[in-house]
Parts: C-alpha cells; structure tokens; sequence
C-alpha cells in the first residue's frame, strides 16, 4: 500500500514536474521518435504526436548529421549543446539543449530526454550588446586586474592599434607603467565609477584628447574582476577650443596693444572691454570696468543716442572725450554696433588721443613765429651796423671839420648825425611795434570790414599823390579770428607800399586794388598795384632783411612786421612782380589754423584767469 | 701831404650818409675819389675810369655788390683793380665770398662799422 501510495506519488509528481518545468521538454526513443512531452514543447514546436524529432525541431526527414541524441544513447552521459530549430510557426529558434538518459534496469538508454530553454532573446540581446560595444563612437576596453586589455572594440583597435595580451597603459599611451591618476586603478580599489581626462597617442603617433569612464564589470573572489574603459574623444573639440582660443588671444593683443583708446559696452551700456589706451585716454586706474553711469559721462552724447543700422558708423573728426577726472580730451571718436549673425551684441567705441597732434601744430606755430623772430634779429643787426657807420661818419665830419676849421663840413657831419639819430629813434619804435605782442588778440571778424576801413583811411593820401585805391571785397568772406591791430598794419604797409610804387610808375593811371576772397580753406589779402614792379634781386629779399629802396625814408621794416604778424596768424605771404608793370602781395591765412589758434588763445586765457583766481587766494 | 700822383678811388655805396663819410675820409687822407650809388653804375666807372682801388658795399639795391664783384673778375680791362669790401653783412660773409673758386678772394673785407686806421693801413699797403 505504501508502495503503491508512493507510486502514485511519483506518477503524479512526474506528471507535474513534466509540466511545471520552465522548459520545453521531449522525450525520444531510440528511434528518434517522441513519445512524450510537456505542454511548453507543443506551444513551441507543435504537434509532436507520432513524429520523429529530427522533423519537429527541424523539419527535416531523417537524422541530422551531427545528432548529440545519438550519443547520449550510446554513452549515457548528459550532454548540453547548442542548436537552432523552426518553431510551429516557422521562425528560426536558438536554444541549449540539455540532453539525460532514460535508463532500464539493466541500464541500457531506452530514452533520452531533451529539456530545450530558448535562446532567441538572448543571442538578440547578445548580437546587439556586440554592436554596440563595436560601433559605439568612443573606446572601450575590458582590463582585469593586472590592467591587461582582454577586450577592446573596433574603433579602439582602429585607432590605437593590435591589444592582444598587452596592458591598457603600453596601448593608450605607450607606457611601460601604470599611468598616474589612473581612474582603473582606483574602480578596481573602490568600486566605484571614476572618470578622468586624459592624452593618448594613436597608432599613427598623434595625440588623442579622452575622456574616460571606468566602471566594474564584474565581481571575482578578491573584489572586482573586471573593468571597463569606456573612453569618448574630445581631440576635435579640444582642436576647436584651442583655435578658438588662438583666435582669442591674437584679438586680444590687438585690443590691447593698439593705440586706439578701445570700448565696448553690451545692449545694456555695461562696459565688456577697455584697453590699455582707452585707460589711460580715460586715467581709469580701477581694475573693475566702469559702471554704465560713469562711461556715459565719459564718451560723447552720440555713442548712446545715435541709432545705427549696418554698417553705419558715428565719425568725429573733433570731437572730445571726458576723463575720470572731468578733463576733456580732444580725440577723434569713431563708434559702430556689434552684431554676430543679426543679433545686437552691444557697441564699440574707437578713441584716438588728437592731444599730441594738437601740441604739435601749436609747437609748430611757435617754431614759426621763432624763425620770424630769427631772420628779424639778423636783418637788425644789419641795419644797426649801417645806422652806427652814420653816426660815426657825422662824428668824424665834425671832428675834422673843427680840426681844420671847416664850417661846412662841421655843418654836414651835423646833420647826418642827427638824420642818423633819427634813423634810430625810428627804427627802435618800429622795432617795439614788431617785437611785441607774440600771440595775436583774436576776434571774430568781418575780413571785408577790416579792409574797407583801411581803404578809407588811405584813399586821400593816396589820390592827393595821384594813385586810386580800391577795394574788391570777395562776397563769399566769412568772419574769421584775425588780431585786428596787427591786420590793419599788415594791410597798411601794403597799400602804402603800393602807393610809392605806383607813384614810381612812368605816367598817370596809378592805382592799387585791394582785394579779399576765400580759396581752398584759405583767406586771402591782396594787395594789386600797377607800379614800377620788381626784380628778382629785389623780390629775394623783400622779407628777409631790413630791406629797403626808399633812402633814408624806410626802416626796411614795413613788410618783415607784416610778414611777422601773418606768420604768427599761422598764415603766409608771397609776392609776384614784374618790373614796369606792377606788383602783387598775398596774404594766406588758413582757416584751419586761425581756429586751432583762437581755441589755443582761449584756453590760455583760460589758464591765466585760473592763475589770476589762484593768485588771489 | 698831397701826393704829385694822388690814387683814385671808388667808392660804391647806396647808403648817401656811408658814402658822404667815406668820401671825406678819403679825401681828407688824400685820394682822388670817384663814387657810385649802385653796382651797375659801379661797375661802368671803373671801366671807363680804372680807379686805383675799389671800395665795395655789398648790399644794394638794383645790383647787388656780389654780382659787380663777378663783373670786375670778369672783365679783363677790370680784373686786376683791388677791391676792399665794406659792409654791414656779417663775417659769415667773408668766408663766403673768400673760398669762391669764380673769383679771387677780395684784397679787404671791412665790417661796418670801420675801424678808419686799419682800413686806411690796408689801402696803402695796397697801392704801395
């Protein structure tokens, strides 16, 4: 009975077992043919009833060649085996077949049974694990714990070259030692992931910038078995940040080494960049950038109110900029917007220091003026010379005279003494007229006005000797910064000079014009007479020494004060004749010039005034 | 005092006050004198009347002394009357006119105003 409930147990139990397995499980006789199976078998491979194995795994209609079945029947051992099939639907199926004798009491294999389980989904899984450990675009390596590579991908193989049997360090960077700061070592110490960057070679001898992972793979006896290196490189971004700094850095040095005072500021007025020059322009010493605030006191209104569309750009010639300070500094200021791809980045101003520029044209008028001084003390001492041989000659007449009782000679060493102290009294007035006043007193006026007035006050003189003067004032004269004292002498020797030439002619008909116009920035005086003219022994030496044809009637000084006067208005004077029909002066004044001199005038008033106030303090 | 053959000289001088001086102090030291205002006119007299000595200013108007300088140098019947030059030009002059390869350096280079003894040294040393 209780064998019987025992077998009923097993009956039972294998019944179940039969079923319950998770497996696909058949049996066969030795003739192939299956004579059980459990319900997962039918579900996978089909009707079996009656059918040899050979045709419900594979559909074929006798043995296959290489049968592990065959075998077991023979040897009775347990066989695990690969192999692939067609499903009741006809799909190709990957399975491990598990392959146990049914034995007799003799123990000769009546049965085997074969327990498939499905591979399908895992050689799935499998192939594209494989695929992506193959074409995933970085490098990955499996080392163990000796840091030998026992796995390594395409694109690793590709670019570092043959790993087999060698150490992730002898092929990543051709070392002969572990490399410091090994993330490996450190996941094989901690378990842990780690990453790092670092620098390998290729195969083809080229640096290769990475950026490797490490991670366990697997755990052995003594801890982690296994590592992977999963590395992804950044050499083309690091090519990229390194030509971007490159770019960089040349911008920079241009900025900050160009003499051009350079500032921009973002879409908000916040100051982005200001170079050395713009910092010393500015005397900004602070290291921080000015506020919005401070660089809107600085630059000129236009920078902020101006608007600007492509390509436009603000152009002051003369303009000025106002230091941290409060000091103005004459620049010329050139601003554009900022834009990448459309986008409005803020604006840039580009300052140049005129200053220097400045002083060099005053130091210029200065050097002129010197000059004039120069050939005026030279030509003085000749004139001296020639006044100190009267007196000495008058002195010596007289002397001889007394000593030889000779009125007449005493008479005539008499007068040209006193006509030679004459000469001098004349000529040390004159010369205080020249030599003072170095800078003109400008006042804006009318050039036609200062030329009528002086014609006015000649034209009698002028017609009671026979010679007309006229005045043709050009109608397009503007006002100009003239130092009216020293104009209306100018034009008065002029004319005068005029007027004895054009008595000097052969016959009536003298006359001297006058004329005034405006050409190529310049204002022009000239004086037109129809006198005796000039020769060009003459015409040399007009203005350069105390030249005179007149006798004892000149100083020689009339036209050396002129051309002194027109020089220190940072103007010039020339002269054309032709002898018998006539001589012309001109005046040039530039324009340019007359206004670089007022501005310099005022400021200096301005100085003086501060001195007079700090005087008075 | 007055020499039987009294030497001539000319004194070319555009200044009326310099000339009326120096023709008295010549005059008064016994030369014959001729004069002349400019260097053109200079220049005919002592063609036509071959003074002894020439006096010469430099700085005149419609010639100037330089050119009639040239001119005495240039002419044959002229070449060999000295020439004493007086001026109110600067020394810088002398030097000037001394090292021109046209002409031969002048016989006296005064400076006004004159220092009368060496001057009058000068002349005798000259004709004499």
């Amino acid at each position: 009975m209780e064998s019987k409930a025992l077998t009923q147990v097993e009956k039972l139990l294998g019944r179940e077992l039969l079923e319950q397995m998770p497996f696909n499980i058949a049996v066969i006789d030795r003739d192939f043919r299956v004579v059980a199976a459990n319900k997962n078998f039918s579900e996978y491979f089909g009707d079996w009833n009656g059918r040899h194995c050979y045709e419900v795994y594979k559909g074929l209609y006798q043995p296959c060649p290489d049968c592990d079945a065959i075998a077991t029947f023979k040897d009775g051992k347990v066989r695990v085996v690969d192999g692939s099939g067609i499903d009741r639907h006809g799909i190709t199926r990957h399975y491990v077949a598990h392959l146990a004798p049914l034995m007799d009491e003799e123990g000769k294999v009546q049965y085997v049974i074969e327990m498939t389980t499905d591979l399908t989904e895992t050689r799935r899984w499998q192939r594209e694990y494989d695929l992506l450990f193959e074409r995933v675009p970085c490098y990955i390596t499996v080392i163990d714990k000796d840091y030998r590579i026992i796995r390594a991908n395409e694109k690793f193989h590709h670019t570092f070259g043959e790993v087999r049997g060698k150490y992730c360090y002898e092929v990543y960077k051709r070392r002969k030692s572990p490399c410091p700061k090994c993330p490996a070592i450190e996941t094989f110490k901690d378990g842990a992931e780690h990453v790092s960057n670092q620098v390998g070679i290729r195969r083809d001898g080229t640096e290769a910038h990475y950026v490797v992972t490490t991670s366990p793979l697997s755990r052995g006896e003594t801890g982690i078995a296994h590592v992977i290196e999963i590395a992804t490189d950044i050499t083309d971004i690091r090519k990229l940040e390194s030509q971007l700094r490159q770019a960089h850095d040349l911008y920079e040095s241009l900025i900050s080494n160009s003499a051009t005072g350079i500032i921009a500021v973002d879409q908000d007025g916040k100051s982005k960049i200001m170079n050395p020059a713009a910092r010393a322009l500015l005397d900004w010493k602070a290291r921080r950038m000015p506020s919005a605030d401070r660089i809107e006191k600085m630059l000129p209104r236009e920078f902020f109110d101006a608007q600007l569309d492509t390509d436009d750009m603000i152009n002051i010639t003369s303009g000025s900029v106002t230091t941290n300070r409060g000091e103005d500094v004459p620049v010329r200021f050139r601003a554009v917007e900022l834009k990448s791809r459309g986008k409005r980045l803020g604006r840039a101003a580009f300052m140049q220091d005129l200053s220097e520029l400045k002083r060099l044209e005053e130091e210029k008028l200065d050097a002129e003026r010197l000059a004039a001084v120069g050939h005026t003390v030279a030509g003085l001492a000749h004139t001296i010379k020639n006044m100190l041989m009267g007196l000495e000659g008058g002195m010596y007449m007289a002397n001889i005279g007394l000593q030889q009782g000779d009125s007449e000679l005493i008479v005539e060493g008499w007068e040209i003494l006193q006509r030679n102290f004459e000469k001098t009294t004349t000529l040390v007035k004159d010369f205080l007229s020249f030599a003072k006043g170095r800078i003109p007193e400008l006042r804006l006026l009318d050039p036609n006005g200062l030329a009528k007035d002086i014609i006015d006050l000649y034209r009698d003189t002028a017609r009671k000797q026979g010679v007309e003067l006229i005045l043709e004032a050009g109608q397009d004269v503007e006002p100009a910064f003239l130092d009216p004292s020293g104009i209306e002498t100018c034009l008065t020797n002029l004319i005068s000079n005029g007027i004895d030439a054009a008595v000097m002619r052969e016959g009536a008909g003298g006359q001297v014009i006058l004329k005034t116009r405006e050409e190529d920035g310049q204002l022009i005086f000239e004086s037109v007479d129809n006198g005796c003219g000039m020769d060009w022994d003459v015409k040399q030496k007009v203005f350069t020494t105390f030249f005179t044809t007149k006798g004892g009637k000149g100083t020689g000084l009339g036209l050396l004060t002129t051309r002194k006067i027109v020089q220190e208005h940072g103007g010039s004077i020339e002269v054309d004749s032709i002898p018998g029909e006539g001589s012309v002066f001109r005046i040039r004044l530039p324009r340019a010039r007359l206004e670089a001199l007022a501005e310099q005038v005022s400021s200096n008033e301005k100085i003086s005034e501060q001195e007079l106030q700090n005087d008075g303090k | 005092m007055p020499d039987t053959t009294a030497k001539k000289i000319l004194v070319v001088e555009d200044e009326p006050d310099v000339m009326t001086y120096l023709v008295t102090f010549f005059k008064v030291n016994g030369f014959d004198v001729l004069i002349a205002t400019d260097g053109k006119t200079g220049f005919e007299i002592a063609k036509s009347d071959h003074p002894d000595l020439i006096s010469l200013d430099i700085t005149m108007p419609k010639e100037s002394g330089v050119r009639m300088y040239r001119n005495l140098h240039d002419e044959p019947s002229t070449k060999d009357i000295p020439v004493i030059i007086i001026t109110g030009v600067s020394s810088e002059f002398k030097g000037f006119i001394e090292s021109r390869k046209q002409v031969n350096p002048p016989a006296g280079y005064f400076e006004k105003p004159i220092d009368r003894e060496a001057v009058l040294a000068r002349i005798k040393e000259i004709l004499n």
